[in-house]
């Protein structure tokens, strides 16, 4: 049976000054599945990450999610779809100044009209989802790395959202916290059938959780499919970045 | 069959020159080689590196550097007894091409000079500074109006860190600056017997002038570096970004609390820097030059009318719009990390101390040619 495609870029380019980023990339991604987002350090891959989410403005090309084309609309237009995409950011962007809960309950506070009891009753699931039982009135100084990044999953969750993305969800953790979060996103995925768009450089992570992916270096994409799919890649870029991984897994 | 002319052939031997290099290899080692090789017109050259066991980048950047000095004057040479990895970076550091980057051209205004960068920076930040006061003064406006749209325990807490946490530096610099303003005033109108005039001179200063000038600039000291550092860190932390992917406004959130906070507690703080100010000036009059207190206060009293504190007051408000505008136009456009944050920070007291200094000097002309200058009611 045809999944429905949830994400549609064709043809995007961007660049910083004259520093092209991102040169001609497409690709679509189908509803309850992992999608991952593949490149070394600097390849452009947070910066394609900014313009799914709506925050940065292609130079050329299109984005389409949810059957909605974001890059011709503006903040009003983009509100709807916003409050059905999740983000959880590289080291959580928990608001310092808020507790646990309020950094959850905040976008439930914002769009919502539910009762103060309902919003508890919600950020407290959503925290144990995510093992955070026991935090909620702690402020984000006060959690390790892995209890961060867990309370940025229990935020963007909290509207119940149809896509989420992840911005290098494993970096600074050890690799039992790693797989404990890549566990966690698969749980979600599977209870709530959502999809997942996870960016990184991981590829440890990326076998254990992702149903596809693509490769960007040089600004392009070089490979694409299933992991398996890309080791057989002729690239000899895509080729390194696997020998380079299992090299360093080796060591390790 | 023989030409008459004989076939001269000469044999010329190239001989190559032989260079040790040093196991402290130096920039300075490779600089009297080639005065060497210069002074005695030699062509070919054997850099002999076998009494070198370790090869530091260092090394290698000044070997290559020596070598580069070599092809410039087109001197032939050749490397032995070094190992295969120094040589790869000796070739890297010698032959590499600049980094290839994907370029494009762009329909964009030409930067003639630096002069025209500078302008065209200015202009892009006075248009996205005015675009910022739109937002904050909608949401201000009609924040209230929405359902979230203003957030009230947190401006009240933004008050409190602004204003009430203000008030003992305020305190001790305007005490100070009465106590100043009445010493200097005594030393010239004593000359006169006009002592009494202490209080006209040290009321009027403070209450048009020092008062809220002093509160604006401990303001921007205080307040606009703590609110450019703290947005500038959530920029840095990801926080906006978390903000915009939600679809919660930035100014709404976070910058109208902070913006309705300064717009309260500067004209505050200013009127408790007037009356500090003025009890300064009181006390030394008083205590040290024996003028009756209750003359002191009548003459004050004469002195100010409530025009002196309404322009005091109407400067200070314009204080709060340059502060807080400046801090959180920079706070929010801070790159660059730490560092980012540093000179983010920098920028926002130094702007706002010159637009302050350029407002108070606005309304001074502006009220001498209104006719509401500073007078003395003698």
């Amino acid at each position: 049976m045809n999944k429905k495609t949830v994400i549609e870029v064709k043809n995007l380019i961007t660049s910083y000054d004259d520093n092209v980023v991102l040169d001609n990339i497409s690709f679509s991604t189908h509803e309850e599945e992992i999608f991952a987002v593949l490149g070394g350090s600097g390849c452009g891959k947070t910066t394609l990450l900014k313009h799914l989410l709506g925050l940065l403005r292609p130079d050329a090309g299109s984005i389409s999610i949810l059957d909605f084309d974001i890059t011709k609309a503006n903040d009003d237009e983009m509100q709807p779809l916003r409050e059905q995409i999740g983000m959880v950011f590289q080291g959580g962007a928990l608001f310092n100044s808020m507790t646990l809960a309020e950094n959850v309950s905040l976008p439930l506070e914002e769009y919502t009209d539910y009762s103060t009891r309902v919003i508890r009753d919600i950020v407290d699931w959503k925290l144990h989802l995510v093992g955070l039982d026991h935090a909620r009135d702690y402020l984000p100084a006060e959690l390790s790395g892995g209890m961060k990044k867990r309370a940025a999953i229990a935020r963007a969750m909290v509207m119940d959202p149809k896509l989420l993305f992840f911005d290098e969800h494993t970096t600074g953790l050890d690799p039992i916290m790693a797989a404990e979060l890549d566990r966690i996103i698969v749980r979600l995925r599977d209870e709530l059938n959502i999809t997942v768009v996870v960016v990184t450089h991981d590829l440890t992570s990326i076998r254990r959780i992702s149903d596809r992916a693509i490769m960007i270096a040089d600004a392009k994409i070089i490979a694409s499919g299933t992991i398996k799919e890309m080791e057989q890649s002729g690239d000899s870029r895509v080729i390194n970045f696997f020998m380079q991984h299992d090299k360093e897994e080796q060591l390790i | 069959m023989s030409s008459g002319k004989k076939l001269k052939i000469e044999f010329k031997m190239v001989q190559q020159h032989i260079i040790h290099i040093s196991p402290e290899f130096s920039l300075l080692e490779g600089e009297s080689h080639f005065k060497r090789i210069r002074s005695e017109k030699i062509s070919n050259v054997l850099i002999d590196c076998s009494a070198v066991s370790i090869w530091p980048s260092s090394a290698c950047a000044f070997l290559a550097d020596f070598i580069k000095r070599l092809n410039h004057r087109n001197i032939k040479w050749s490397l032995n007894s070094i190992p295969e990895d120094t040589l790869k970076t000796i070739n890297f550091m010698l032959y590499r091409k600049p980094a290839a980057t994907h370029l494009i051209k762009k329909d964009e205004i030409p930067v003639v000079d630096d002069t025209l960068s500078w302008v065209v920076t200015s202009w892009h930040n006075i248009v996205s500074t005015v675009k910022l006061l739109e937002d904050i003064t909608f949401w201000t406006l009609l924040g209230p109006f929405f359902k979230h749209g203003f957030r009230y325990s947190r401006t009240l807490f933004e008050i409190s860190e602004r204003g009430m946490r203000s008030l003992g530096i305020v305190a001790l610099v305007a005490g100070i600056m009465g106590l100043i303003l009445a010493i200097q005033a005594a030393a010239q109108l004593q000359n006169f017997g006009a002592t009494i005039y202490i209080a006209n001179l040290v009321g009027m200063a403070i209450v048009r002038e020092l008062g809220p000038l002093l509160a604006a600039l401990l303001t921007a000291g205080r307040s606009g570096s703590a609110i450019t550092a703290e947005l500038g860190s959530m920029v840095a932390s990801e926080e906006m970004d978390a903000l915009r992917a939600m679809g919660v406004s930035v100014t709404k959130y976070i910058v109208v609390p902070k913006f309705v906070a300064l717009f309260v507690a500067l004209p505050c703080l200013t009127i408790f820097a007037d009356v500090i100010g003025i009890t300064g000036g009181y006390l030394f009059s008083t205590i040290q030059l024996g003028i009756p207190s209750s003359h002191y206060i009548d003459q004050t009293i004469q002195a100010i009318s409530a025009n002196d504190v309404m322009i005091g007051l109407i400067k200070s408000i314009a204080d709060a719009i340059i502060i807080a505008s400046i801090a959180v136009h920079q706070g929010l456009n801070t790159s660059g990390g730490a560092e980012g944050i540093g000179r983010s920070t920098t920028k926002s007291v130094v702007h706002s101390i010159i637009f302050i200094a350029i407002a108070h000097l606005f309304f001074t002309i502006l009220f001498y040619f209104t006719g509401h200058t500073l007078k003395f009611n003698v």
